[in-house]
């Protein structure tokens, strides 16, 4: 076989065939799936979620994962998020031409290990290459199916003032993790994304009866993105006490050098839950043996538009900076 | 792992204490309200001093005892409007990889609708984010075939890098590496602001980096001709009000001299290799501040025996006289802010037509311009 | 205007050929990330030495000693 993706490779024929048959099918349990158009699932009986995510990180491969095991944990932890059990994953693959055959393994692999991890079967998928300079190496979309298990809605509507704020644990590894690849960056001791999957802690949150009003993923964008999407759906101000946030180690001397906000830094394997003033200490206990820890709470809108903000070691207070989506480093 | 930068490096220094920050910072506001015997109003010059202010609330904590007034000292607001629309223009250029700093790629040029360079580069222009000039040297070396610009803006703690990587140019040879230079110097803005009959400054926090390059001989004169208090202060928080306080004892005292709160880093003479690199490279002269309009010794230019690398000669550009810093935008009052006689507040377009994702000016682009700054202060402290 | 940092120099090299003084780098750390930074401006500056950064170049080392003086 040759050691790189062909354009045949996606044409529907025998190379097709081959590349599923000997470097994909490692990432299905089920063999029996690899001959279906579509995945025959026999779902326990209660509500669904649905979750879909798109994977394009550059580079491919870094301290700590890579674009594989990000898409698979990703979707599953969306689905987490709602308080649903990951069960079912569907994998597509966008392959480039002259894609070396050994990274598509090592993904495969690195893919294969993140379901088992997760607990998720994957169950669908398909391969599509494209023409050299048209995908970046891979680009990977998954869908998931996940049972419910809250009893009660985890929806940014239930959060209300008095509400606390708790994140599962340290920030900014990953994106630091992506900036040290992406830009050479050397990092004594060096720092690994965070990428892991969050099934677990919010079924431990669920069964401590912590009763979450949200849960968020905390991803591209970081804490500072997820809590602007909260307080604006909530209608609530989000007020962070900024000396007990846990920044990972190398975050805050990385960020100073190189003039950007930590706050905007993507994570992989945390999340943010917002659960009830009485249900702060029961959250605390499950949450603390991961690193995580109480960081601020919810209070009613001070001014027509909900704000976050962040109440300094000073005493003093200061809004969130704004981000526009672009991590763009600073001189001044 | 707790966040607390308040000193910036790990070992602790005898100053800045690591332990209690707020016990620390609450000392030094009581002294402060403790001296006084009215309100002062004082400007910082420096966009990093206004960012450490803004970020650690310190307007806040010095509420009715100092108000403070955000100065000029921003190149990303100052930066003449023509120098963007000419590295707007060289970045969509075949042929040219343009490097800039990454606070320059949302600042509007001077048309409305021009766009930025992060539009540029959406649209196909070779535009690359460099947090050092040494960058702009390694692509050059990599890639002959290419004509690499970098847009050489700062003020003089960011002269001296520059003027470095020109000698560097020079000595290798290179023909692929040019500058759009918009160096600017901070006491010359800092005279005008003082001389300006409106003028509602009564001291001015100086840059404390600029002061390490230059020293403290500019300054000097500048609080003794202009009668004016000056201290030069460091960049933490407990640094700044000390410096706040090391300026209002000044006032009360009414000694209007030069004081440096931040000897750790700052000596009297600066640093004389920076100061002889940037005499080489450079020479002084008059020149446009977006914003401020002509500032006499205000910004820096190439000598001629660099004048090769000036990028607006090898690219025919032109040089822009006083009126390139106009403004096709009407409805912006940034020279009223930069001179620090208008607070955005005050500006009907402040956060309605004008924010961060559609500034109509500069200063609201940068993280600490002034305008950018005010947003950023909770609404339940105005 | 001028973000700079502290950081401590780890080791000093220059360049093979040419003026010392114009390629003399040093490898500094700062709280975990460790880069390469110019000390052309710094000739005086040593191993061990906490210096101020900005963009790449060195500009001032740091005085643990000073002792802050009031006006």
């Amino acid at each position: 076989m040759a050691e790189h993706i062909l354009l045949g490779h996606g044409g529907g024929g025998s190379l097709m065939q081959e590349l599923i048959a000997t470097e994909l099918a490692p990432l299905y349990c089920d063999p029996v799936q690899l001959g279906l158009d579509a995945a025959i699932l026999a779902l326990p009986h209660g509500r669904l979620a649905f979750s879909s995510d798109a994977s394009v990180v550059q580079p491919l491969e870094f301290a700590g994962g890579d674009i594989g095991k990000l898409a698979v944990i990703g979707t599953a932890n969306d689905l987490a998020m709602v308080g649903a059990r990951p069960l079912h994953l569907s994998v597509s693959l966008i392959l480039e031409e002259g894609l070396p055959l050994a990274l598509l393994r090592r993904l495969v692999r690195s893919m294969a290990a993140a379901a088992i991890d997760t607990g998720v079967t994957i169950v669908a998928g398909d391969t599509k290459v494209v023409e050299r300079g048209k995908a970046d190496g891979v680009f990977i979309s998954t869908s998931g199916i996940g049972l419910l298990d809250s009893p009660n809605p985890i929806t940014p509507q239930a959060i209300s003032p008095g509400d606390q704020l708790l994140l599962s644990g340290d920030l900014g590894r990953h994106g630091l993790a992506i900036l040290a690849a992406r830009h050479g960056l050397d990092l004594q001791p060096s720092v690994a994304s965070d990428c892991a999957p969050l099934w677990p802690q919010v079924q431990a949150l669920l069964a401590a009866g912590a009763e979450p009003h949200g849960l968020r993923d905390l991803t591209r964008g970081g804490l500072g993105s997820v809590l602007v999407e909260l307080a604006e759906a909530s209608g609530c101000d989000l007020v962070l006490d900024e000396p007990a946030l846990p920044l990972a180690p190398g975050v805050a001397a990385s960020c100073e050098l190189l003039g950007l906000e930590p706050l905007h830094l993507a994570n992989e394997g945390r999340f943010v839950a917002v659960v009830p003033c009485d249900r702060r200490a029961a959250a605390e206990a499950v949450l603390a043996p991961g690193g995580g820890r109480w960081v601020g709470a919810v209070q009613a809108a001070a001014s027509p538009q909900p704000q976050v903000r962040l109440r300094t070691a000073l005493g003093s207070e200061r809004l969130l900076p704004p981000f526009s989506g672009d991590m763009l480093p600073r001189i001044c | 792992m707790t966040w607390c930068v308040m000193t910036r490096e790990a070992p602790a220094r005898p100053f800045m204490p690591q332990a209690s920050p707020g016990k620390a910072v609450a000392a030094v506001v009581a002294d402060l309200q403790a001296i006084r015997t009215r309100r002062w109003t004082l400007m910082e010059v420096c966009g990093g001093q206004t960012h450490s202010i803004v970020r650690w609330g310190l307007d806040q904590l010095l509420a009715g005892a100092v108000e403070l007034v955000h100065g000029p000292g921003c190149p990303v607001c100052v930066t003449p409007a023509h120098t963007i629309d000419q590295a707007l223009a060289l970045a969509m250029h075949r042929g040219v990889v343009l490097c800039s700093f990454g606070d320059m790629l949302t600042v509007p040029g001077s048309h409305r609708g021009s766009g930025d360079l992060l539009q540029v580069r959406a649209t196909g222009g070779d535009v690359r984010v460099i947090t050092r000039p040494s960058q702009a040297l390694e692509l050059a070396r990599a890639h002959p075939e290419r004509q690499v610009v970098l847009l050489a803006v700062g003020f003089e703690t960011t002269a001296p890098a520059i003027a470095l990587l020109a000698e560097q140019v020079r000595v290798l040879g290179l023909s692929n590496l040019s500058l759009l230079l918009a160096q600017a110097r901070v006491v010359p803005a800092m005279a005008a602001i003082a001389a300006a009959p409106e003028r509602r400054v009564q001291g001015f926090l100086a840059a404390g980096h600029v002061a390490a390059v230059m020293g403290q001989g500019e300054l000097e004169q500048l609080a003794l001709q202009r009668q004016i208090p000056v201290v030069i202060t460091g960049f933490a928080p407990l640094e700044l009000l000390q410096g706040v306080l090391a300026c209002v004892r000044l006032l009360e005292a009414g000694t209007p001299r030069l004081h440096n709160a931040y000897a750790q880093v700052v000596r009297q003479r600066g640093n004389p290799a920076a100061q002889a690199l940037l005499r080489q490279v450079f020479s002084v002269a008059d020149g446009p501040w977006r914003g401020l309009g002509t500032v006499a010794a205000g910004v820096l230019q190439l000598r001629p025996s660099y004048r090769h690398l000036d990028a607006r000669l090898r690219f025919g550009l032109g040089a822009g006289g006083a009126g390139a810093c106009g403004e096709a935008e009407p409805r912006c009052r940034a020279d009223q802010v930069l001179q620090g006689v208008l607070r955005p507040t005050a500006c009907p377009s402040f956060g309605v037509a004008c924010t961060p994702h559609h500034p109509l000016g500069a200063p609201m682009v940068s993280a600490e311009g002034a305008c950018a700054a005010y947003l950023q202060r909770s609404s339940r402290h105005g | 205007m001028c973000l700079a940092v502290c950081g401590r120099i780890l080791s000093i090299s220059t360049a093979a050929a040419g003026d010392p003084a114009l390629w003399r780098c040093a490898e500094v750390d700062f709280d975990g990330l460790r880069q390469t930074v110019s000390l052309a401006c710094l000739p005086q500056a040593r191993i061990g030495d906490q210096v101020l950064v900005h963009v790449g170049l060195a500009l001032s080392v740091v005085r643990d000693d000073v002792v802050r003086d009031d006006p």
